[in-house]
């Protein structure tokens, strides 16, 4: 069993080097094809996972590199650019989410499907031996509140700071603190509904 | 501390997040609290591990983003692109829906044993 973070594949972070970042910096426009092959799969996944809808997603996509490229020259490399690119990402796709008029919400039902097509057998080891379906996980995803979901996908699926969340989403770190801890629960009680119960017996 | 309150505060105590020596007296005796907060340790890596699989982007975006310095100062350019595009793309999705699972590729990196 692997963990989680072990990833056998070259990852964004391995493939976009200083060096390519510095040439892309100079315009070089070959460097620049070569970063978004390297990155544009990941940055279209964050964007859809917040946005659920692919046509939103592709577009803020291409907010984020559009960004990115004319944001170039300040990124001083003090972290790492992938870990910045994300940044860029969410940006867009939450501006995105703000401007967008609530439209479409048979096609958003199409995407939550489109992010259930996972392999049958992914699925990731639990504590106890138990598995975890990542098509049932990126389904009860889906059904979270979008400011649930936004914020325990950005917390729990890509690591950023209470404080990063609270910047990005224009809320008090509190707030932000919040919507993680309801949206775990909430993703639980889907997740475990048989045991979404009140506890068998009650102790000190 | 009783269960429910306990429960209350559990989400809180993933990723390496200590709980409070009162709930940490608790789980010692409560084996449905135990389980209950193994629940959200194992969700939490779950989504953790979801970070490492990407879905595949529809065709013709790739090329869109490899082309912004050639676009670059002239963002109305870059917006009719984009519009261009997301007639396309809905058929796209249309046809996806309809027949293959082309477009609906993932990529997956991580390998469950």
């Amino acid at each position: 069993m692997k963990r989680p973070n072990d990833h056998r594949g070259a990852t964004s972070k391995e493939l976009v080097s200083p060096e390519l970042v510095d040439r892309c910096k100079r315009g070089d426009e070959a460097a620049w094809s070569e970063l978004v092959e390297a990155t544009h799969r990941e940055v279209f996944t964050v964007c859809l996972r917040i946005l659920r809808d692919r046509d939103d997603a592709a577009e803020a996509t291409q907010d984020a590199f559009l960004k990115a490229w004319r944001g170039l020259s300040r990124f001083r490399g003090d972290s790492m650019f992938t870990t910045w690119l994300y940044r860029v990402a969410v940006n867009a796709a939450i501006s995105k989410q703000r401007s967008r008029a609530r439209r479409r919400m048979h096609e958003t039902d199409t995407d939550d499907e489109m992010l259930s097509q996972v392999p049958s057998a992914a699925s990731v080891e639990a504590a106890a031996g138990a598995r975890i379906e990542v098509a049932q996980l990126e389904k009860a995803l889906g059904r979270l509140p979008e400011h649930y979901r936004t914020a325990v996908m950005l917390r729990d699926v890509y690591g950023m700071s209470i404080e990063e969340i609270a910047q990005e989403t224009d809320i008090s770190a509190t707030a932000a603190k919040v919507r993680v801890h309801r949206g775990r629960k909430r993703l639980k009680e889907m997740m475990y509904p048989d045991e979404a119960g009140s506890p068998q017996r009650s102790s000190e | 501390m009783k269960c429910p309150e306990v429960r209350e505060e559990l989400p809180a105590y993933v990723r390496g997040e200590q709980p409070t020596l009162a709930v940490r007296r608790h789980l010692s005796t409560c084996e449905g609290c135990r389980e209950e907060s193994a629940r959200y340790e194992s969700l939490a890596g779950a989504l953790g591990s979801l970070q490492s699989m990407t879905v595949e982007p529809p065709s013709g975006l790739k090329h869109a983003l490899v082309a912004i310095p050639s676009n670059q100062g002239r963002l109305g350019a870059v917006r009719t692109h984009v519009t261009r595009h997301r007639r396309r793309y809905v058929g796209g999705a249309a046809v996806a829906v309809a027949g293959t699972a082309g477009a609906l590729l993932l990529r997956r990196r991580l390998v469950a044993a």
